[in-house]
């Protein structure tokens, strides 16, 4: 899969300092249900984002793991955005978030059990054949295990992975929250993963709590966050990166050179292949 | 033809629907669950503690984060409201019992405040009702104007007066018994905490006040105070009506409305056309 480098999730709130500077930037990752409207400001905006740079799709409400059927209105604008933007490929979250009709608007985590995995994959088998682009889910930061659960997460992750066909967008400050809210290794995380499976890394802030960390985005990456980015960035062949930041934000320059510092940690990946 | 999805294994949906019961129960000005469940024993039963948390705590995590993201979505969406209620008043009198009544049914958090207005005329008791629905409704209108298309120059043929016609997506209309724009105007310039212990600006109440509310080329969001009778015309055109049969309807009810349309109505068409509030329309009128 193409390496698109290093990127930013587009927000609104550098939309003026984007168009105003047009920064040099490999790409943007954009949340897709932000865009899925017929027109308005949002599209008029996004034409011109495409007029410059990459755009790759992310998506917060597929809900992979609900109960509900799949949405296919919701999943026919999702494929209508993509001839749009030309995304390379698409990503969700393997979570679940919608019940009975009602909308939760939040990751919710699922438990990690064979008969998960098997209605997880052949969902997202259905969602990865309908919009005719791969498909990859991000694993979550979660505040809760469930006493249901018959193996660790990214054994649970990397099955659902493997039994569909799909691909991971495996967001590395997201291991780290998880290990410290549940007391695992991210070693265990990483090493245990089929990383060839890898097609986009994701980068980003959270907040410590004492007793919990939550997956805030506010925040410059931590030197534990990085640490885990090198180790896997070292065992790909070199993947897509993006920063995402979505509170206390600052501005799209600065918001850029905190991405930009990746390149710092996949010097160990240039090493290993020279 | 689309394919049938499976069928969610029972467990799955078992936890999946005891975990929304917990998530959705209303909260409080402490950020605690409000229930008579014991929910700390719902909670071992499917939860496993942390080092840390006991498996309540841990699902009070979600449910803090279910109520703070909707809420904090409602706060941009009801800029007004905010404003008038201060923070935990709207959150404990609006916000919560109103995503309580009207679950978000749609995967855009952009359609989460539409029901606003029906749950105040519904639920909501107090005298200031008028003030606190048109502020609703006006605050809605804002948000769609803001993320309307930008307005679109077109070219209209002669025969304009007999055409169907409608209004741009950006173009709301409002009539109301008091003056919320300028009123609103005042309330924004401070922030809501600001309010709390200041007198709210004054709402000039004299007369009933006729607004358009639009965007213009630069994407500037603009009201403008219009007559009644430039109102009743933008409202029948808005309604599918052609201007001459809008012409009509304003007869009928005459006065100084029609005497003044009589007047102005050159003027009118010629603002409506260099704003591009107007558009082609092949809707049937709707009464």
């Amino acid at each position: 899969m193409i390496n698109l480098g290093i990127g930013i999730g587009l927000r609104p709130e550098h939309y003026e300092e984007i168009f105003r500077t047009q920064p040099t930037i490999d790409w943007f990752e954009i949340i897709s249900e932000n865009y899925m409207v017929e027109e308005g400001k949002p599209l008029e905006n996004l034409e011109k984002i495409l007029e410059r740079y990459p755009v790759v799709q992310h998506g917060v409400s597929l809900a992979i793991g609900s109960p509900d059927p799949l949405n296919f209105e919701y999943l026919k604008k999702l494929k209508a955005l993509a001839r749009k933007t030309k995304t390379p490929w698409i990503s969700d979250h393997l979570c679940w978030g919608q019940l009975k009709g009602a909308h939760f608007h939040d990751l919710l985590p699922l438990p990690y059990t064979q008969e998960v995995i098997n209605y997880v994959a052949q969902r997202a088998k259905i969602v990865q054949d309908y919009l005719e682009i791969p498909f990859a889910l991000e694993n979550l930061s979660s505040y809760v295990t469930f006493k249901q659960d018959q193996m660790p997460e990214w054994e649970f992750y990397s099955a659902i992975v493997e039994k569909a066909d799909i691909l991971m967008m495996l967001d590395v400050n997201n291991i780290y929250v998880s290990s410290r809210n549940h007391g695992f290794d991210p070693k265990d995380y990483y090493n245990n993963i089929p990383i060839e499976k890898v097609v986009q890394i994701h980068l980003a802030g959270h907040t410590d709590y004492g007793s919990y960390v939550l997956d805030t985005h506010n925040d410059h990456v931590c030197d534990e966050v990085w640490d885990i980015y090198a180790k896997v960035y070292a065992q790909t062949k070199g993947v897509s990166t993006l920063l995402e930041w979505d509170d206390n934000f600052l501005s799209f320059e600065d918001t850029w050179k905190e991405a930009l510092r990746a390149k710092t940690f996949q010097k160990n990946h240039a090493t290993i292949n020279t | 033809m689309l394919p049938s999805t499976p069928k969610a294994p029972p467990a799955l949906f078992e936890l999946q629907y005891w975990f929304q019961t917990v998530l959705t129960l209303p909260i409080d000005e402490n950020n605690q669950m409000v229930t008579n469940r014991s929910i700390e024993k719902e909670a071992c039963y499917y939860v496993c503690p942390s080092l840390h948390l006991l498996p309540k705590e841990r699902m009070g995590i979600y449910h803090q984060q279910y109520w703070w993201r909707l809420l904090s979505c409602l706060h941009q969406i009801f800029p007004t409201l905010i404003r008038v209620f201060g923070y935990i008043d709207f959150n404990l009198s609006i916000g919560v019992p109103y995503l309580s009544k009207y679950q978000p049914r749609h995967w855009s958090l952009s359609m989460l405040g539409l029901q606003m207005p029906n749950w105040i005329k519904e639920s909501y008791l107090e005298n200031d009702k008028p003030l606190i629905l048109y502020s609703a409704l006006l605050d809605l209108a804002y948000d769609a104007t803001f993320s309307a298309p930008c307005p679109k120059k077109i070219c209209f043929s002669e025969n304009l007066l007999n055409a169907p016609l409608s209004l741009q997506p950006h173009v709301k209309l409002f009539a109301l018994p008091f003056d919320l724009f300028t009123f609103r105007a005042a309330l924004l310039q401070k922030d809501p905490t600001f309010w709390i212990d200041h007198d709210f600006p004054l709402l000039s109440k004299e007369q009933n006040y006729y607004f358009v509310l639009y965007k213009n080329y630069n994407q500037a969001i603009i009201h403008q105070q219009i007559s009644e009778g430039h109102w009743i015309l933008l409202d029948c055109i808005q309604k599918g009506m052609t201007i001459e049969k809008a012409c009509d309807s304003l007869e009928t009810i005459g006065g100084s409305a029609y005497e003044e349309a009589n007047h102005a109505l050159a003027s009118w068409i010629n603002t409506w056309i260099l704003k591009s509030w107007l558009t082609p329309n092949q809707r049937n009128y709707h009464e």
